[in-house]
């Protein structure tokens, strides 16, 4: 039956080329038991790594967040030329390699870069610093709360602000009560997703991190490290961290995806 | 408490939606706002409620000059085709958030807004349903919640855009009714936007008729029945039928038919006439039976006239022969230039 | 008396302005020092870096590797589109769930994971090696890895056009005659055409700038297996600033490319639809 073997062959390309590297990291992990495992996570260069992924995370999320509403409720709740170009800028970064959007940091901030001498001379650190890898952080997540709620929002229309607002209401009144809770969802999918990218952002934060363990390693920098010491079973510890968080958004995801299908909408990448 | 509305002209992108328009509203008055798509009604109202604004022109509510103003600040009552209704929330957030969202000196207290939603409520026959949510109510009683809601600022003025526009027959109807009613009841000076000429033929004190952007026509519903001014006018408002005819020595001529007195100069000129001003003549104009079918007691025939491309509807007495011609006259017929 | 033109809904002003203002700050400027630092090179000393022979061969490779990913994705993603969408199967929500996957696991994770597999004593490269099958370390396995990669984007992209193609074209098509293989060529390749087409873009240019699925399984030696992102790397750790930033630029003007292609290409898509 024709079915069968196309679901057949379908499965088996998802296995192959899916499914068994993200096992992979799993067994990896435990190749040597579970005790060699939790040392290798609560190993002090590792657990700073850890806490330098979260703060990096805590701060880009928010910031990505709040410009994503802005641009969102700027490009759909009025009318203006030039709504193309703002939506293809903003979807710039997608389609830059990381490696890039670490350089052009590097190139701004970096020693010899433009601003390099001014930020010596005052002391300043943002290359090979926290700052940097959360800028380049900031890039790379960019569009992913934005291109959630464009479509989404641009798909609810107006309508319910104008009626919130011929009844008396402020701006800030309108999104609170009546934009907000019509987006939540597709808000929480936008975010999970910016999450996970923050989280495990590697191309562009290799660049601008400078690799000093222990204070300019996130967790996928870790991973490298440890990798190309041979420490394999540190480094698939660490990144069976980093899999298991790709693991819980994909779960949310689907979740949010099945539930609240309707309220999300534009899932494109 | 009347609304003018002077000159105002609005245009979006290329398209022209509304030419200059002068419109007053009268205090208590429940007016219409009558034409096809796209013939800037909707435009209009919106702004008069100030979800526009216009190129040029003023809207003033009682003679004080609103045109500037932000809808937030002009109170008037705003009911959309669609509702609007905010999903979230239940039906007595809904109709409380006009009060919610007034600053801290304006608010009343929670108490007193309880008390209003319940009034309104019983107003729109809705009690007891107040913390349902608008999935959860049919489409004429979230009708009744958007305009409760509307009606919670205790506006100036009502403005309803295709109220009905949403419902089955059945319900468009009882609700016309109800709304009328509520009119009479509070007084309140109503504009609404349709495009159901029955509609607004039934419920305004006043009916204007838009085509193009422009007004055509605007006078009491009777008035728009009987004494159209214009063929548009004529030809939306009831139905209609239309022959080419020519006029001399005072009489409308339809070939060798004459078919009734004409003021109106020499030459060609088109005579309009309703379905029912007509009778069966044995010397009346020609005409092949295409259908006919029983309607209000008589019997209305769709009949191809030679030379005309488009078949008259006239209403006889009698269904006609099977494969004999009818032959009939307009006893009152209305001429527009040709 | 003519009006500004006005909105009704409030924050215009500040959403537009806080808008332009983080994109210029996080986006627009950073980029544009690419650029410029291009521009000051001169077109001959730009030209002897951006194309050097080390640099062709990173290009080379990149492309290619990424090229072909795109191509077996395209084949292999529209397999999986038509399986998602038209069949109902216990773990179909699995299915598609894995779909996703190498969308949300971070790159060095996928990265050391493939090698894992693939590498002379992996998983599955222990049975290759004997048959002299190299996959880790050569440019086979980077095709590999942008398999992963970009397999979501060539899903993703179709799916949604399958599902509006619907069971009924297919129906009408099989009861006029037409058989099975014809029906696909006939009737729903040219209408997914699109959408493949996009999917495909989107996922070469993801496997041109691909750096941590790919660094680990690459084997990274100059001339042979280094792919461009690499070698952007390697030369701003020389502090050859102008060296990354040619290859950069090249790889930009790439990127900006695919985006105007895919543009293109949804604009067809959508003036089709219209029809």
């Amino acid at each position: 039956m024709a079915r069968r073997l196309l679901i057949a062959a379908a499965l088996a390309f998802l296995g192959l080329f899916v499914l068994l590297p993200f096992i992979a990291v799993f067994v990896e992990a435990f190749r040597q038991g579970v005790p060699a495992f939790l040392d290798a996570l609560a190993e002090p260069d590792a657990m700073a790594a850890m806490r330098l992924t979260l703060l990096v995370a805590a701060i880009s999320v928010p910031a990505n967040i709040v410009f994503g509403i802005v641009a969102a409720w700027c490009i759909t709740k009025f009318e203006f030329r030039g709504k193309g170009l703002l939506i293809t800028l903003i979807d710039l970064p997608f389609s830059v390699s990381p490696v890039v959007a670490g350089l052009i940091y590097v190139l701004l901030f970096g020693i010899n870069g433009w601003f390099g001498p001014w930020l010596r001379a005052n002391g300043v650190e943002i290359i090979f610093a926290v700052p940097g890898i959360v800028l380049a952080t900031i890039f790379v997540t960019f569009p992913f709360v934005a291109r959630e709620l464009i479509p989404l929002m641009a798909e609810q229309g107006r309508d319910d602000e104008e009626a919130a607002v011929s009844l008396g209401a402020s701006g800030l009144q309108t999104f609170w009560h009546v934009t907000l809770p019509n987006i939540r969802w597709g808000l929480l999918y936008g975010v999970l997703l910016c999450n996970a990218r923050a989280m495990g952002e590697f191309g562009a934060v290799s660049v601008v991190s400078g690799h000093i363990r222990g204070l300019t390693n996130t967790m996928p920098l870790h991973v490298e490290i440890l990798y190309t010491e041979y420490n394999f079973v540190g480094a698939f510890a660490v990144a069976s961290l980093l899999a298991v968080l790709a693991l819980v958004t994909l779960a949310v995801k689907t979740l949010l995806e099945w539930r609240y299908g309707d309220q999300i909408q534009g899932m494109g990448h | 408490m009347g609304i003018t509305v002077s000159g105002v002209k609005k245009t979006f992108g290329t398209f022209a939606a509304l030419h200059g328009i002068d419109l007053e509203a009268k205090p208590g008055e429940f007016l219409a706002l009558l034409g096809p798509s796209g013939s800037g009604k909707t435009t209009l109202l919106r702004i008069i409620a100030g979800l526009e604004f216009p190129d040029t022109g003023t809207i003033a509510f009682d003679d004080e000059d609103v045109t500037q103003r932000p809808v937030a600040e002009r109170g008037v009552g705003f009911v959309f085709q669609q509702y609007a209704l905010f999903r979230h929330m239940t039906i007595a957030d809904n109709i409380a958030f006009g009060l919610t969202v007034r600053p801290r000196r304006q608010r009343p207290p929670k108490a007193e807004i309880a008390r209003r939603v319940e009034e309104l409520l019983d107003l729109v026959q809705l009690s007891g349903l107040g913390k349902r949510y608008p999935a959860q109510l049919s489409g004429g009683q979230r009708q009744r919640v958007a305009l409760a809601r509307a009606l919670a600022v205790e506006p100036r003025f009502l403005l309803l855009d295709e109220p009905f526009g949403a419902l089955d027959a059945k319900v468009r109807k009882d609700l016309r009714r109800w709304l009328r009613g509520l009119h009479d009841r509070l007084g309140l000076t109503s504009i609404f936007v349709t495009h159901d000429q029955e509609e607004a033929l039934e419920l305004a004190d006043r009916v204007v008729v838009m085509d193009h952007g422009v007004i055509e026509q605007i006078a009491a519903p009777a008035d728009v029945y009987e004494r159209p001014a214009s063929p548009f006018v004529f030809g939306f408002v009831g139905e209609s039928n239309c022959l080419p005819v020519t006029v001399r020595a005072g009489r409308a001529l339809y070939g060798a038919h004459d078919i009734g007195p004409a003021d109106a100069p020499e030459g060609p000129a088109n005579a309009w006439f309703r379905p029912h001003d007509v009778i069966a003549a044995e010397d009346g104009i020609p005409a092949t039976p295409l259908l006919a079918r029983p309607k209000n007691g008589a019997t209305r025939v769709e009949a191809q006239i030679e030379g005309i491309e488009k078949p008259v509807e006239i209403d006889l007495p009698t269904p006609p022969a099977p494969g004999a011609p009818v032959r009939f006259r307009p006893t009152r017929i209305r001429l527009f230039p040709a | 008396m003519t009006r500004r033109k006005r909105s009704v809904l409030p924050g215009f002003g500040l959403t537009l302005g806080l808008t332009v203002f983080y994109l210029s700050i996080v986006v627009l400027i950073p980029l544009s020092t690419v650029f410029l630092k291009s521009g000051g090179m001169g077109p001959s000393h730009f030209a002897s870096v951006a194309f050097s022979e080390r640099a062709v061969a990173a290009y080379r490779l990149s492309f290619g590797a990424a090229l072909a990913a795109a191509a077996l994705n395209s084949v292999f993603g529209m397999l999986v589109a038509w399986v998602l969408v038209r069949y109902r199967f216990p773990g179909r929500r699995l299915m598609s769930a894995l779909v996703d996957l190498p969308f949300a696991l971070p790159t060095a994770v996928a990265g050391i994971a493939l090698t894992a597999l693939w590498a002379a004593d992996g998983w599955i490269g222990r049975f290759l090696d004997p048959l002299g099958i190299r996959v880790a370390y050569t440019p086979l396995g980077v095709t590999i890895a942008l398999v992963f990669v970009g397999l979501p984007f060539v899903v993703r992209s179709v799916e949604p056009v399958l599902e509006d193609v619907g069971r009924d074209l297919e129906e009408a098509a099989a009861s006029l005659g037409a058989g099975r293989f014809t029906i696909f060529r006939r009737v729903i390749l040219p209408a997914i055409a699109p959408a493949l087409l996009t999917g495909f873009a989107l996922a070469f240019a993801r496997g041109v700038g691909e750096y941590g699925s790919v660094i680990f399984i690459a084997g990274n030696i100059p001339y042979r297996t280094e792919i461009a992102p690499l070698q952007i790397i390697t030369q701003l750790e020389q502090y050859d600033y102008a060296g990354a930033t040619a290859i950069a630029t090249v790889m930009l003007l790439l990127s900006f490319a695919m985006l105007l292609a895919v543009n293109i290409l949804q604009m067809w898509r959508r003036r089709r639809m219209e029809r």
